[in-house]
């Protein structure tokens, strides 16, 4: 029997695709397949997702060439990075970086990120009043963020925006995209070669000066380049969309700025953005919920119907920021749960507060409606948000 | 390389740590929490909910809290090979150092 055809794209801003709700209501793990006839699982019930997440039979290495996520280019001299490898040679290196974002350790971050987000904000505020906010604040923040962090010169930022921007839009060529993914790589790997030369004091040369090789620090430079920049940007522009679409609920964290941490935990469930979720291997014969999941199978754990389960969180559609619910999935779980998810929070708790306390008029320039929303990508987001004040 | 707990959770144990740790490996003793350093994937899901900030990764730890690196793997010692703490729930026991302190009033 082939399987049904699922799609994989909002027809609501505001809920997960439609179909992963309704399967998740007829036949939480599913048998589908894509549009384009690729055959997976997926998983849409919390608890489901959570024990598949924590399960390393159900493998991230992409080198495999049964992973969904495998590409032409993952060869055997392929180096893979930190979310495409699977324990032990993942858990090593996870554990010489996971001590650069912890919240203790990014604490010391926030006054230079809330200095980035004024400045932004004073180059909007000094301009003409409407203006695209992706690209005057989302984009911007977490790609310079980021490039600090790594230790990368402000000089080259242009090049990393444009090329982090190719490789993660939706209308561009699979040329365009591997040009984008080798041009970053090849940034990274001389940064990395220059980090050797003359240690500074960054992430980079820190991981260096702990042991990491550096043919091992490239991939590693180039995925937290990649994974907190696009994803935070979305998160940013959906956010304060959301926020200038519903008033009242901008109002009260205006009204009560204590609320903003509680604020973006609830956005980030809510929105849930990894669209395609948690692409696995099955590399046994594996029971999940009840299912008999095959060695060579493909598994998708969709976290953003796990993210609206009842059973976990009640009343799930609302969007409620005093729900303070933190057992969500929306940094993903288990061994490979978002390393950058500290910083991601820090981003977004700065920039929805400085937004809202220096820009009291803000408002959306077109009908929510109207606003261009990416479909079909990896993650949701906002292509262009045009706002006035 | 782990995350530890440290004195902020003695008589506190708000067990928000329990619910988001994907490796089970949270137990709750008489007057604290302890991470199994054997079973921690260094997710680092812990470390945030904390309302006590009491949970820090084992590079971080400065000043008194770095013998709760010690205690925490003490604290195994004494309970033997254990399955998860969700459901095993409370175990009446402490490591010394942590029941000798004295009671910190709420």
């Amino acid at each position: 029997m082939t399987p049904p055809t699922i799609s994989f794209t909002r027809t609501d801003p505001y809920r997960p695709p439609a179909d992963h709700v309704r399967l998740q209501a007829e036949a939480p793990i599913s048998r589908v397949q894509r549009p384009d006839g690729r055959k997976l699982w997926v998983v849409t019930r919390h608890e489901d997702v959570r024990t598949m997440l924590m399960d390393t039979r159900f493998s991230s290495d992409r080198r495999d060439p049964r992973h969904p996520a495998h590409m032409a280019h993952m060869g055997p001299d392929y180096r893979p990075g930190l979310i495409e490898m699977d324990p032990p040679a993942h858990t090593a290196l996870r554990r010489s970086l996971i001590g650069e974002f912890t919240v203790s350790r990014l604490s010391a971050w926030r006054p230079r990120i809330q200095e980035m987000v004024d400045e932004a904000i004073d180059a909007m505020l000094a301009g003409p009043p409407e203006t695209d906010l992706v690209e005057a604040l989302s984009l911007p923040i977490p790609s310079m963020v980021i490039s600090e962090m790594l230790g990368v010169p402000y000089a080259d930022h242009d090049f990393f925006q444009r090329n982090s921007a190719d490789f993660s839009r939706i209308d561009t060529t699979p040329e365009q995209k591997g040009a984008a993914v080798a041009n970053l790589r090849n940034y990274i790997a001389d940064l990395v070669q220059q980090k050797v030369k003359e240690p500074g004091n960054d992430l980079l040369s820190r991981q260096l000066a702990a042991g990491v090789k550096p043919e091992d620090l490239g991939p590693i430079g180039f995925l937290l380049l990649i994974a907190g920049h696009e994803t935070t940007a979305n998160m940013i522009s959906l956010s304060i969309a959301t926020l200038l679409d519903k008033r009242e609920k901008l109002e009260a964290v205006r009204n009560d700025p204590a609320i903003t941490v509680g604020a973006v935990e609830e956005l980030l469930r809510y929105f849930t953005i990894a669209e395609v979720g948690h692409q696995r291997l099955a590399l046994a014969d594996i029971e999940l919920g009840g299912v008999l999941i095959k060695e060579g199978e493909t598994v998708f754990g969709l976290a953003n119907t796990a993210n609206r389960d009842a059973e976990v969180f009640p009343d799930p559609d609302d969007l409620d920021f005093t729900r303070l619910a933190r057992n969500h999935l929306a940094f993903g779980f288990g061994p490979h749960q978002c390393l950058g998810q500290n910083l991601a929070r820090l981003e977004l708790e700065i920039v929805l507060a400085t937004v809202l306390r220096r820009m009291p008029t803000l408002r959306l320039a077109v009908p929510f409606d109207e606003i261009s929303f990416k479909e079909n990508g990896p993650n949701y987001g906002v292509n262009k948000l045009e706002v006035a004040w | 390389m782990t995350f530890v707990v440290t004195q902020g959770c003695v008589d506190v144990q708000d067990k928000s740590c329990v619910q988001v740790c994907p490796a089970d490996c949270i137990y709750e003793g008489a007057r604290m929490m302890y991470i199994n350093p054997d079973q921690c994937i260094d997710c680092g899901a812990c470390e945030e909910v904390c309302p006590m900030s009491a949970i820090r990764f084992d590079g971080d730890l400065v000043g008194e809290d770095e013998k709760f690196l010690d205690l925490n793997a003490e604290f195994f010692e004494a309970t033997g090979p254990l399955k998860g703490g969700r459901k095993l729930g409370k175990i009446d026991h402490d490591v010394d150092y942590v029941a000798q302190l004295p009671h910190q009033a709420g």
